[in-house]
């Protein structure tokens, strides 16, 4: 009867169980996802010097001597320290403003850091990709984990084996999805045998977001001059007088903002295209690739999005591996997040932070993210899409995943409640009594949210069932066993 | 309360279970046979049937030596590995489903032991709990991931306006640009860079700062006169007592009193703003070596504003001071530029586009 109570208490518990963790963020003023996702270029270097004394490296990732050799970024403690590896969202580059912000945060906290081009970067692409077409996840994630064995190889060449005790691989938005890939593919081939992944807001559905950033974009063609003239100049205002952290009131509407969203990624296609049609022609161009005169090639490019360049350079790219039968969706799944599923479930050494508004996820997205991380996952109540970087209660946990910690315990309280007590020596004598009895099942599960149930600050939360079948002989008469759950703390 | 009719039924029925009892028997055994692996992974039934094998004294599950499973095995649940002087570990292996689909008769490399420690098993209950997980997976399950976003893929008309046309800037002479931008990208690399990071390693940022607030301080006859240009009064007004309490107070411009005291703010205003206010249009792009993005009519106005500036007036020197001045400034800019640089696959273009969108920005203020 016991058992039964407790089952009943703590299943209510358990409802909450591995469906991710929300965390206010302290001092954050929310004005909506997508104006809150400008606040993203307030990250800066907090030391110009830090910027600078970064050492500047090269290797030679692709065969062909005509390739440039790929450029990353190092800052190395004086003593062997763990790496955190950083690879930046959309047409990120190592030179990056938010990515050495990032780096600096992690090296004032006793890390080396390093700082790799996304895939999606022009440099990434002339320099270390196998197909010059960015964009397939698959792929990327190859071409990336191939440069890093060759970089890590490099600087421990440089520095000695031992310079890295651990390595910790940390992407945010294309480049947390490329992090996840990685680690599907270092899971299996363990050639770098990182230690840990952290993946910041990464897109589920690729071709989703996608699709966001060009709906955003073409806002600008329902509007009328004046209103394009004034958001243009609201966007440039806000480029000189980047928003500090916490500033209550942004001076730009949603709309707008999302505006300023698509325009920014827009130029970083328009950039990719001109980069991939510099070094080939993939016969989607009409005007070829001239570096002295660019303007009607611009003019041309500027008329493509992002689906058009998954339609066309991609399909141009991959038409070994799709065949005629090339469409988006096929693409598409390949490419997204479901498509590894199993290392999302099952490989321990993965953390993902979201927002709950982050406007590249939908609400599916979401919900399919909680039941594949579990308590692997945290979500920031705002903050819309990387728009949390500068926010310290993010940062604090952004490295409490670092560390590996599991998003339960963080958001429990700290004593236990003595109605928590008493049920926990009561299932515990219920287990004793079927010690020698044969255990069915034991469940551990974790709940996060509720409030009742409060665990030490240095105890990691869980709710342990274990429904025990009965003692041979009870056995005879009873074919059903009796159910016992134990509630637990680990240190 | 219950007809004759009522209570019949189940008395018959009963008898024909009981006379029938084998046939009925057989035929449960006959419709459980086909069920699915999938079928089988859900059911109770077969979790206990599995256990209960498993469980026999002769199986010792460990992490390593685990057992094949047979397809119809599909959970295979904990087994006590020991028990000595009060210990007992557990452990948890889970197959997942998507594997049992595929009829994989192995348990899934995946499936990691989860290991239970029970530290003592006496009656007199510690306080503190008693039982360690010391490894955690989640259940491997399938997920279903359903991708039910329609996107249309639509190429834009050719047509169709781009935004380039509203809010760009006419470009007629870039090859010209172009190779002037390679010539200053190659005099910043070379030259200007490197003497920057030496200029910036003797003068201190406090300094290089104080200078810069110099150089803008002096320049405020420009300002005052293109404010006025426009009939900016307030402009106009505060430039005059900005440069006013700052030379006097703030030591010929070295610090900045009046915004630090007053709140005032900057109101830059040249000729080509002027112009730009009454009408005149930029006219095309140029790029100018040192001094970097402008129009025609940009360029042209530059002319006359140096003139306005008092170090102008100064009959030697004055240009050598102008020069040291700007170059102080910009060793404060030196390393973002470079930043940029390497950045951005075309600067150029960026370069371009974001001046004009500035300048169009700064003439509507």
């Amino acid at each position: 009867m016991i058992n039964f109570k407790s089952q009943i208490i703590f299943s209510l518990l358990i409802a909450n169980v591995l469906s991710g963790i929300t965390v206010k963020l302290d001092g954050y003023s929310n004005q909506g996802p997508h104006v809150d996702t400008l606040r993203y270029v307030s990250l800066k270097v907090k030391k110009w010097e830090f910027y600078t004394n970064g050492e500047k490296r090269s290797v030679k990732v692709l065969k062909n001597n005509d390739d440039i050799e790929l450029t990353y970024k190092l800052w190395l403690q004086d003593k062997p320290a763990p790496l955190i590896i950083i690879i930046p969202g959309l047409g990120g580059n190592y030179v990056g403003i938010a990515p050495t912000a990032l780096a600096e945060i992690f090296f004032n906290k006793g890390s080396s850091a390093l700082i790799i081009s996304n895939p999606f970067s022009w440099e990434f692409l002339l320099s270390a990709s196998s197909r010059l077409t960015p964009g397939f996840t698959p792929v990327d994630a190859r071409d990336t984990y191939k440069a890093l064995n060759i970089i890590i190889k490099d600087v421990e060449k440089k520095y000695g084996k031992n310079i890295f005790p651990k390595k910790v691989l940390l992407g945010y938005s294309l480049g947390a999805l490329n992090t996840l890939f990685i680690a599907d593919i270092d899971s299996k081939e363990k050639k770098i045998n990182f230690d840990r992944f952290v993946a910041l807001s990464p897109p589920v559905n690729l071709l989703y977001g996608l699709n966001q950033l060009d709906n955003y974009y073409d806002l600008w063609r329902k509007w009328p001059d004046d209103k394009i003239e004034q958001v243009k100049n609201k966007a440039i205002y806000l480029f000189e007088n980047p928003p500090a952290s916490g500033t209550n009131n942004l001076p730009i509407t949603s709309e707008e903002a999302q505006f300023a969203i698509g325009v920014t990624f827009k130029i970083i296609l328009e950039e990719t295209i001109e980069a991939i049609h510099s070094r080939k022609d993939f016969g989607v161009l009409k005007i070829p690739f001239k570096s002295s005169s660019r303007r009607k090639l611009e003019k041309e490019v500027e008329r493509m999005c992002y689906k058009d360049y998954l339609n066309t350079f991609l399909k141009a790219s991959y038409s070994d591996l799709f065949g005629k039968n090339f469409s988006i969706k096929k693409l598409n799944k390949k490419a997204s997040l479901p498509a590894i599923q199993n290392t999302l479930l099952t490989n321990q050494k993965i953390r993902i932070i979201h927002t709950i508004d982050d406007f590249l996820l939908t609400n599916y997205d979401r919900k399919w993210l909680k039941k594949v991380m579990g308590d692997r996952l945290l979500f920031f109540n705002h903050g819309g899409h990387l728009g949390y970087f500068n926010n310290q209660t993010a940062q604090d946990y952004i490295i409490k995943a670092i560390k590996g910690v599991k998003f339960n315990k963080n958001t429990t309280k700290k004593i236990l409640t003595a109605a928590a007590k008493s049920n926990i020596i009561k299932a515990e004598k219920q287990l004793v009594n079927d010690f020698d009895s044969t255990v069915k099942e034991i469940d551990v599960s974790v709940n996060p949210n509720n409030n009742n149930f409060n665990l030490p600050p240095n105890a990691t939360a869980t709710i342990v069932r274990v429904t025990v079948k009965p003692k041979k002989k009870a056995r005879k008469k009873k074919s059903i066993g009796r159910k016992g759950i134990i509630l637990e703390t680990m240190e | 309360m219950f007809s004759d009719k009522n209570t019949k039924i189940p008395i018959v029925f009963f008898t024909f279970c009981k006379k029938n009892a084998g046939a009925l028997l057989f035929l449960l055994f006959i419709t459980a046979l086909p069920l699915t692996a999938n079928e089988i992974l859900d059911s109770d039934v077969m979790e206990t049937t599995a256990s209960t094998r498993l469980n026999s004294d002769s199986e010792k599950l460990t992490g390593r030596q685990i057992p094949k499973a047979s397809t119809e095995i599909h959970k295979i649940t904990t087994e006590i590995l020991h028990q000595q002087n009060g210990n007992v570990e557990y452990y948890y292996h889970e197959i997942s489903k998507s594997d049992t689909t595929n009829n994989t008769a192995d348990i899934s490399p995946v499936a990691v032991p989860r290991k239970v420690n029970i530290i003592s098993n006496t009656e007199e209950l510690p306080k503190t709990p008693r039982i360690k997980i010391e490894k955690k997976t989640p259940q491997i399950k399938t997920i279903t991931y359903v991708d039910s976003v329609n996107i249309e893929i639509k190429a834009l008309p050719d047509n169709a306006p781009l935004l380039s046309d509203k809010i760009g800037m006419k470009d007629s002479i870039e090859p010209f640009n172009r190779a002037m931008f390679k010539v200053d990208n190659v005099m910043f690399t070379y030259v200007f860079h490197p003497m920057s990071k030496a200029y910036s390693y003797v003068v201190p940022e406090y300094f290089r700062n104080g200078f810069k607030r110099m150089d803008y301080n002096i320049q405020m006859p420009k300002r005052l006169f293109n404010n006025l240009l426009q009939a900016k009064w307030k402009g106009a007004g505060i430039s005059f007592s900005k440069f006013m309490v700052d030379t006097t107070v703030g030591v010929a411009g070295f610090y900045d009193p009046s915004h630090k005291w007053f709140g005032w703010e900057k109101y830059d205003e040249d000729l080509g703003q002027s112009l730009g206010k009454w009408g005149v249009g930029p006219g095309c792009y140029v790029y100018i070596p040192i001094i970097g993005s402008s129009s025609v009519r940009d360029g042209l106005s530059l002319i006359v504003d140096d003139q306005m500036d008092p170090r102008a007036w100064i009959p030697f020197g004055g240009s050598g001071i102008r020069f040291v001045m700007r170059f102080n400034n910009f060793t404060l800019d030196s390393y973002g530029i470079e930043q940029q640089l390497e950045e951005y696959y075309d600067s150029y273009s960026l370069k371009r586009d974001f001046w004009y969108m500035k300048r169009t920005a700064d003439i509507a203020k």
